[in-house]
């Protein structure tokens, strides 16, 4: 293979079976494949590689053979319309499914089905996608490296030695590996996006309120989106195409038909290119110069292509991990013991909560939640958490006023390529500082895309990370097209 | 002029100090389904029948607000005289089973109604300091021990009544007395019922009141450390609480003690407040902004579309209305009328003749036992009973027995007067008996001659025996005043 | 980015032990000082932020400006009882059984 450690991609086993998923949903609908057929596939790669990367918590092998049959049937009977028709996905397993576990990669949550589908499950089902199962994750999406895992950590495809990283690790790597052509992460502070970079895959977190939360658990409320991972950047757009609409069950969820095409632009000569200058020193060289490429490749075809100092962003992370452990803390307190998941039994209702959580949670979600209380507690909210709130605005102001200049922002995704597993275990604020780049995104509520660009350091693969203002999703697919044609 | 109400039989007891008392009082709104979920509002359902993962918390749920709900807020802010301001939610964080989150979305710096204020029947009046929404918990049964839950060894979580809406009203520390504090909370009853937001019912739990009491020296501008009271299920409870509360707080200080913050738990049977956190630290609620909702912002036109209607609903206007037809002298009947809301009833009778104070009476004394019953009787028929009575025709005894009756049966006073036996008893046949009386009773008489008004009573009780009490009594004085004449 | 070596921990060891008490958590002497550094570590990395000047900042609670998303009062079905307490740890009569509750909070 021409790119090292490059992984097999979906379907290359089997001759004449796609690898992307717009087209197996078509041939799906066209009757050309069977939905069925597809299944196998995917289940059998699964079974050769899965033993090693550990993408799944929970693979769903007869529900998701009937889900394919029913399908099929649908098919047969003519007129069937669903989108995604066929196409197995992979299904972070914070995300509620119901009657099937649902575990955030959490001893509390070890034995919990949920009652209800999350909205996006919902949808998915009706059209016509096929889930196969609930991927790994760090725990309750607390990391970079999908290694705070109860169920222990996935490794990267590329090298199973390296970290996927975090936190939707699971999914990344199972798109990766080519198991799957879709799988569904979420982000609050580049958990789809770090993955797809350290993977080699798309991954896109939309503007906040795009993508509806319900029956995502929650983890930082103001900062949480449900985004795909795809081998390819038109199949992450298909995805969201589906998941993007307005669900009355998310108060915090836009107004339909806000998400289209109307944003992209007629030439990539009339596009206006700014580099995030001051994300770039702290980056491996793999990760700069991939970024210097594309906006060189960019200049070629005419856009207008500049460097420029964004210096607030720099502040991102510190105000980050003041909130969203502060949201986090409070979303996870109802994990007492009391009406759902593991309970250690106690004296009294107090003593059981402190047991209960004690030996439930892990010691990454342990830090985060007493940093939250902490941030909240009374004599130190101004201090930290309204402080990190008046960041935020700062933040959001610095990009707005960037995107009177530029349509797209470029960055790394990740300052390194992906790292050895254990490496940055013993050192939080390490592990934290990975999330740089694509933190000051969600602060803002903006959308971005990161794309594999190149490899780097041990042959890995780079990302490159696309930013742009809210609702800029169509945009930012164009422009990421156009470099992965290139 | 709050002073005036003071009861000096309180003040007594208090040493120089006075006492100090804000209400917070938690209302249950009446609307179909909960807070952020379309479950239903209902009480005494089956346990755990109306729950969904968004009022039991599940993970991944989230809220929705209730239109309703918002509407009944700002119609009791407008009742209220509150400023109908853009509000937030917040989250106050802490632990207890029957809190399905572990925190309760309310509100905090920033509440739907701020500032407003109640004018009581006396023209005292009363700040409210907000009026906010938030959601209400679920119920714990304790079991074990008599129940209490100082004694349970476990307890079951029903969470029917977790999320159901509720209204928070916080009064300013402006009320001076047990007996202002319980006119307070029918006041404010009487509002919440008038504008459709709640059935005020504090004995089933739907309107909940706790007390904040402290003491302070007459005179003094700062505030004593308040203790907030907690299980007053009656107005009874609330007067004899506070004044229980006050008593202990000036004995303490007169000992040359101090007051603790604490929250204390008011005991019916002992008639005493019991201290319920077993340590002195306050909870750190750690309230930031609920992400999971967005802002209200509701516009003049909303809030006039919701509002306008209230102020001819509310009692303060009705008992207005109602003394410009019958006399200022009125007040404390009409206060009482109005609470029964049978003042549309008493103003049809007096405009169509009946005698004011008649009516006012009538209606206070019996029509109380049952106001709901009260309101369906026909006008006519009261005005009919009262002009009877007016016209002597029938006794107040006779009268009152009528109403009775035609409460409960709803006929006309005619048939039940024929029913009873009341006929009309002729003076002729009066005459008779006064005479009759006046003979067997000669030295009362002859007292009664000389100038003795005392022995009238026996004389009229002798006369009433002898009729059953059909007789009217002014027409019996009219008969014996007519005799003595004669006899000087 | 290795661990700089924090001369006064930003959060002592009580303090951690106050707020595992509100975050219903328990950590052992050694853990407590543990969680101290680490996170004392996060704080200070904070502190960078103490020294902008945010006057003229409003804090930022949500990312779009909505306002009034509301749901008509209208009653839709509820969960099925059975489903929801057979994820519960302990159920008596119906309802969600948990040891005796210490602290009365109402």
């Amino acid at each position: 293979m021409s790119l090292g450690n490059r992984p097999p991609s979906f379907g290359s086993s089997v001759s004449s079976m796609p690898s992307r998923a717009r087209e197996l949903a078509k041939l799906v609908r066209e009757k050309e494949i069977k939905a069925q057929e597809i299944l196998e596939v995917s289940l059998r790669e699964i079974a050769a590689r899965d033993g090693e990367i550990n993408s799944f918590n929970l693979l769903l092998q007869d529900q998701a053979m009937e889900d394919a049959k029913r399908v099929d049937e649908a098919v047969a009977k003519g007129g069937y319309k669903g989108r995604l028709a066929g196409v197995p996905i992979a299904i972070k397993d914070n995300i509620c499914t119901k009657g099937i576990l649902t575990t955030c990669s959490s001893k509390i949550l070890a034995n919990w089905k949920p009652p209800y589908d999350a909205t996006v499950i919902t949808k998915l089902k009706e059209e016509g996608a096929v889930i196969v199962g609930k991927t790994n994750m760090d725990e309750f999406a607390m990391g970079s490296s999908t290694e705070t895992s109860f169920f222990g950590p996935t490794k990267n495809p590329w090298d199973t030695t390296r970290v996927p990283g975090g936190s939707s690790g699971g999914s990344a790597a199972a798109v990766a590996a080519g198991m799957l052509p879709l799988a569904l992460g979420s982000d609050t502070g580049g958990s789809i996006r770090q993955p797809a970079s350290l993977c080699g895959v798309v991954g896109i977190k939309p503007t906040y309120g795009l993508v509806s939360r319900y029956g995502l658990v929650a983890f930082a409320s103001s900062l949480d989106q449900i985004g795909p991972f795809a081998a390819s950047v038109d199949d992450a757009a298909l995805a969201l195409e589906v998941l993007a609409f307005h669900d009355r069950r998310d108060s915090t969820s836009l107004a339909g038909g806000l998400y289209g095409s109307q944003h992209i632009k007629k030439d990539i000569s009339s596009l206006r290119v700014g580099i995030i200058r001051n994300f770039l020193p702290d980056a491996a060289e793999s990760c700069r110069r991939a970024v210097t490429d594309a906006g060189q490749f960019l200049a070629g075809l005419g856009a207008k292509v500049e460097e420029v100092d964004i210096p607030e962003l720099d502040y991102g992370i510190a105000a980050y991990y003041i909130i969203a452990p502060a949201e986090a803390s409070s979303n996870l307190a109802r994990f007492d013991g009391v009406r759902y998941g593991l309970r250690v039994d106690g004296e009294d209702v107090e003593e059981m909560n402190i047991r209960t959580r004690t030996a439930g949670f892990g010691l990454e979600v342990k830090r985060r939640i007493m940093l939250g209380t902490y941030a909240l507690s009374a004599g130190y909210y101004d201090a930290y958490y309204l402080q990190a709130q008046k960041v935020r605005s700062l933040v959001k102001e610095a990009f707005n006023k960037a995107y009177q200049n530029y349509d797209v922002l470029l960055s790394p995704t990740s300052p390194t390529v992906a790292f050895s597993l254990g490496a940055k275990v013993a050192d939080p604020l390490s592990m934290y500082l990975s999330d740089l780049y694509t933190i000051p995104t969600n602060l803002a509520g903006h959308p971005a895309i990161s794309i594999p660009f190149g490899t780097g350091e041990d042959n890995m693969p780079v990302g490159l990370q696309i930013l742009g203002p809210a609702l800029s999703e169509a945009l930012l697919i164009q422009v990421a097209e156009v470099l992965e044609a290139g | 002029m709050t002073q005036d109400l003071l009861q000096t039989s309180e003040t007594d007891d208090l040493k120089g100090f006075e006492i100090v008392v804000g209400l917070e009082v938690h209302c249950e709104l009446l609307t179909q389904t909960k807070l952020f979920c379309g479950c239903k509002n209902n009480f005494g359902d089956e346990p755990n029948t109306n729950v969904c993962p968004v009022c039991l918390g599940l993970p991944g749920s989230l809220p929705v607000l209730n239109k309703k709900a918002v509407e009944l807020a700002m119609r009791i802010g407008k009742a209220l005289n509150c400023a109908i301001l853009p509000s937030t939610f917040h989250r106050k964080n802490y632990f207890y089973p029957d809190m399905p989150k572990d925190f309760q979305i309310s509100q905090y710096d920033q509440p739907i109604n701020a500032n407003g204020y109640l004018d009581l029947p006396d023209r005292s009046r009363v700040g409210v300091e907000r009026a906010h929404i938030e959601e209400d918990t679920g119920k714990s049964l304790h079991i074990g021990g008599s129940g209490r839950i100082s004694e349970a060894t476990r307890s079951l979580v029903d969470y029917n009544r977790a999320g159901v809406p509720l209204v928070e009203i916080v009064s300013a520390p402006e009320i001076r007395s047990s007996q202002q504090a319980k006119t307070y909370v029918q006041e404010l009853r009487q509002i919440l019922v008038a504008t459709g937001a709640s059935d005020g019912r504090m004995e089933e739990g739907s309107m909940r009141v706790d007390a904040n009491v402290s003491v302070r020296p007459i005179g003094s501008k700062t505030f004593g450390t308040r203790c907030e009271i907690k299980n007053l299920n009656s107005l009874k409870s609330l007067t004899q609480a506070i004044e229980y509360e006050a008593r202990r707080q000036v004995d303490l200080i007169m000992e040359g003690k101090v007051v603790s913050q604490e929250t204390r738990h008011y005991n019916e049977t002992t008639n005493s407040t019991s201290s319920m956190r077993s340590k002195e630290e306050a909870n750190d609620y750690r309230y930031f902004p609920e992400p999971d909702l967005v802002p209200l912002s509701p516009d003049a036109l909303w809030i006039e579309e919701v509002t306008s209607d209230i102020v001819p609903l509310l009692p303060a206007t009705k008992r207005a209305r109602l003394l410009s037809l019958v006399g200022d002298e009125y007040l404390s009947q009409v206060t009482i009328v109005v609470e029964m809301e049978l003042d549309e009833f008493v103003s049809e009778a007096v405009k169509e003749g009946a005698d004011v104070k008649l009516v006012l009476n009538r209606v206070i004394n019996e029509a109380a036992r049952d106001p709901e019953k009260a309101r369906e009787l026909l006008v006519r028929d009261f005005v009919d009973l009262i002009m009877m009575e007016a016209s002597n025709k029938l006794s107040a005894t006779q009268s009152k027995a009528i109403l009775q009756e035609m409460i409960d049966s709803n006929e006309s006073p005619d048939v039940i007067a024929k029913r009873l036996g009341f006929e009309q008893m002729s003076t002729d046949n009066l005459r008779e008996i006064v005479a009759k009386v006046i003979a067997d009773n000669q030295n009362e008489w002859n007292r009664y001659l000389a100038g003795d008004e005392k022995v009238i009573q026996f004389l009229l009780g002798q006369i009433m025996r002898l009729t059953k009490g059909r007789a009217n009594g002014k027409e019996v004085m009219g008969i014996m005043t007519e005799i003595k004449k004669q006899n000087s | 980015m290795g661990a700089d070596i924090v001369d006064e921990n930003l959060i002592g060891k009580d303090e951690v032990l106050k707020v595992a008490k509100l975050a219903r958590l328990s950590f052992s002497d050694q853990e407590a000082g543990q969680m101290s550094v680490e996170l004392s570590m996060v704080l200070k990395h904070f502190e960078t932020m103490q020294s902008i000047n945010t006057d003229a900042l409003a804090p930022m609670a949500h990312s779009m400006e909505i306002t009034n998303v509301l749901r008509e009062d209208e009653v839709t079905p509820s969960a099925d009882r059975e489903e929801v307490l057979s994820s519960a740890p302990a159920v008596a009569e119906n309802r969600f059984l948990v040891p005796r509750i210490l602290k009365e909070e109402l």
